[in-house]
């Protein structure tokens, strides 16, 4: 048994650095903390001695986990034992292994420590494994051991670290693309000062083409999804109690509260509400401090996070596309999102997949050609669905307004029956802007589609990528001569357009269908580890 | 091994009815670089050509399973109309809706949706049409299917009938009622064809 954990250990097994205990413990104490309260309140002069044995119990169950805990490289993969009575043991191939990642939360920042995480191709929403505390030089020699270091990013032809951004623009080899050679982008006018301390120990050889600015992280917290969900409720709320409701309702609202007047819980529900949003902002902020994407020849590293500090990696070649998000609020102001789709990533919630937080829409193409030159932006304006579609779009909003319509018509009171007309207006307001919004542009190796209902997103894909590709049409649709296009990427993402002339559709299908269709080239064929030559596709 | 799917090319496409002619629609304003979506001349799926039908025992094997489910309903329907103890004649009227209802699904349904129906598997894709009322086409291209799944219930056993299912990493699209040879066929020709490993 190793005398100095975390070191050097006979036959190349290690335990993780005593600090484990202590990240550990604090996430798992989190789960406590109702417990704990309730403890408090039932137990009153018992409270802390309990509080106090639970923490105790707990330290020494880590403290155990800890001991038999350990890891090794061997035999070309990465292999975890643990477990204190059950013993369990996990294997992962250094092939299989599609990125290292990193985390530094509170704990790990306090000991000069990192999480890694093992992403695996194909892996759920989780990491495969995680190496929750270890030292940076030795997640740095894991690194090495199982191929994920510097070296080995810096293998490709494009040898000499390109630190500036303009050259990576101009010279990056085109891993997505396989038959197109390179897609030359604008070069970059806005360089970004790649800054930061390299705490981490990653690859610097990448350069950097996206940071965020302090401007560009307030204005993203001010106007994320879940700030402007508050403001609607807030200012409905205030709209509704100040003027809509009539007096009876107001009077009996009262009257359910008991003790309390309605004012008062009225009061208490929009701080309840603001702190929401205030925590909402807080939240976005940390999350989203110094974002900052790095590029080389084979992926994308996205580090971000104030407190808690994230890298992640994507691999190019398993970017199928992104997905530019306009919202309610940030559309008017001219700002977007990029979220980007990548096969078999665990990036579950939308703050995994983003790539930028926020962009002026302007300039957005060059964003773009500088983060994901494969992916080019349509130089045209999208086209839409014809006219005679427009009413189609108004259709199913406006049917599912008249339910609160006519609620609205039986329930309200004499003169307010009018309000009826609103739930309609809006939905018609939303149908015509699902009809505005909608469109697509087949490039040269892209394809855009775009939709709308609230936010406007647009699916800039890769049509050779598509999984599936399908035309859709209702028999309302066939008399009209229109149909839907879907188009289905490997994330399980569908880019829709309704409602489009049915010619149009056939086209699209036949279009991306022929691009997905397309064989890879003999070449990568050669390399790709199956035996494929026994197989001839006769 | 397996009989061997009509290849690519320009081969003459048959007419497929419920579909407006494939016109180039222009990009108004657009500048040229947007390039015309192909017609079916320019880029003729393998499938247009190749088309099959599903078997001709899909019409009873559809009536038997929609029959599981239709009788026991008006059943229901018709108990229920019993025991409200309503009027004889509206009684009587609920009884026989419900029954016209059930007899019309079981008749006409089947019929109309083997109508719809048809499949092509070429080498760089499988391609289909579905639906009853919303009538989905799908291409499949064969370098995303990951595998293969032949299916046999019951009843399908009982007809000579069997079912595939194609994976790929964003869903899977099914092939009913197929005749048991053809589903073995289809599942040999496909395993081989894509096996040609995806850059996924």
């Amino acid at each position: 048994m190793p005398a100095d954990p975390g070191r050097a250990a006979d036959e190349g097994e290690r335990r993780m650095h005593p600090a484990w205990i202590l990240a550990k413990g604090i996430a798992e104490l989190k789960n406590f903390l109702p417990a704990f309260i309730a403890l408090g309140v039932g137990l009153r002069a018992w409270a802390v001695p309990a509080a106090f044995a639970i923490v105790l119990l707990e330290l020494g169950v880590l403290t155990l986990r800890w001991r038999t805990t350990r890891y090794a490289v061997a035999g070309g993969s990465l292999r975890l034992r643990s477990g204190v009575f059950n013993r369990s043991e996990r294997v992962v191939p250094a092939s299989r292994i599609s990125a290292l990642d990193t985390t530094r939360g509170i704990v790990q920042r306090a000991f000069g420590l990192v999480s890694l995480e093992v992403q695996t191709a194909g892996g759920g929403k989780e990491a495969e494994l995680r190496l929750d505390a270890l030292s940076t030089e030795e997640a740095e020699r894991l690194r090495a051991a199982l191929g994920h270091d510097r070296a080995a990013s810096a293998a490709a032809p494009a040898a000499g670290a390109i630190p500036d951004l303009e050259a990576a623009t101009s010279d990056a080899p085109s891993t997505l693309d396989q038959d197109a050679g390179g897609v030359p982008g604008p070069a970059g006018t806005a360089v970004r000062p790649p800054v930061w301390p390299d705490a981490t120990g990653e690859a610097d050889d990448a350069s950097v083409v996206y940071a965020i600015t302090g401007r560009e992280l307030v204005i993203a917290a001010l106007t994320g999804p879940q700030i402007t969900l508050v403001a609607v409720v807030v200012v409905s709320l205030f709209t509704q109690f100040e003027e809509l409701l009539p007096r009876g309702l107001k009077d009996r609202a009262g009257d359910v509260v008991t003790g309390a007047d309605a004012v008062t819980v009225f009061v208490l529900v929009v701080i309840a509400l603001l702190l929401a949003a205030a925590l909402a902002v807080v939240g976005t902020v940390l999350a989203f401090a110094e974002f900052t994407v790095r590029r080389d020849d084979r992926r994308l590293r996205v580090r971000r996070g104030l407190l808690t500090e994230r890298t992640g990696t994507i691999p190019l070649d398993r970017v199928h596309g992104v997905r530019i998000v306009e919202g309610l609020v940030r559309r008017p102001l001219g700002y977007a999102t990029v979220q980007v789709e990548v096969a078999g990533y665990r990036g579950g919630s939308d703050t995994m997949r983003t790539l930028v937080p926020l962009v002026r829409r302007g300039e957005l193409p060059a964003l773009l050609a500088r983060i994901l030159p494969e992916l080019t932006w349509p130089d045209a304006e999208l086209e839409g669905p014809p006219a005679r579609a427009r009413r189609r779009y108004w259709v199913v909003p406006v049917l599912w307004a008249l339910v609160p319509a006519a609620a609205a018509v039986i329930w309200l009171p004499d003169a307010w029956k009018v309000a009826g007309i609103l739930p309609v207006l809006v939905a018609a307001a939303i149908g015509d802007g699902r009809w505005r919004g909608a469109g697509w542009h087949l490039g040269t190796d892209t394809i855009a589609v775009r939709s709308q209902l609230l936010a406007r997103t647009t699916l800039l894909a890769l049509p050779r990528r598509a999984q599936l590709v399908a035309a859709r049409s209702n028999p309302f649709q066939r008399r009209a001569g229109l149909a839907a296009f879907d188009v289905v990427l490997a994330t399980k993402r569908h880019g829709i357009v309704r409602h489009l002339d049915a010619a149009t559709a056939d086209g699209l299908q036949r279009a991306v269908a022929s691009a997905a269709t397309k064989r890879p080239p003999a070449d990568v064929l050669r390399d790709l580890p199956l035996d494929f030559a026994a197989a001839p596709p006769e | 091994m397996s009989p061997s799917p009509p290849g690519p090319g320009p081969v003459p496409a048959r007419p497929d009815p419920p579909r407006a002619p494939a016109e180039h629609p222009t990009v108004p304003g657009a500048p040229s670089v947007a390039p015309r979506l192909p017609g079916r001349d320019e880029a003729p799926l393998p499938a247009d050509d190749g088309r099959r039908q599903l078997s001709e025992r899909a019409v009873p094997y559809w009536r038997i399973q929609l029959a599981l489910y239709a009788v026991p309903a008006a059943t229901i329907a018709t108990v229920a109309a019993v025991l409200l103890d309503l009027s004889s004649a509206l009684t009587a009227a609920v009884v026989a809706a419900a029954w016209v209802a059930a007899l019309a699904v079981v008749v006409v349904v089947p019929p109309v949706r083997r109508g719809i129906w048809w499949y092509a598997i070429g080498e760089e894709e499988v391609d289909l049409r579905e639906g009853l009322l919303v009538i989905t086409r799908t291409v499949v291209p064969m370098v995303r299917v990951q595998h293969v799944d032949l299916h046999r219930g019951p009843i399908s056993t009982r007809l000579g009938l069997a079912e595939i299912e194609l994976h790929t990493a964003a869903g899977s699209v099914t092939i009913p009622a197929l005749d048991r040879d053809e589903a073995e066929r289809i599942r040999q020709q496909v395993s081989v064809l894509a096996r040609v490993p995806d850059d996924l």
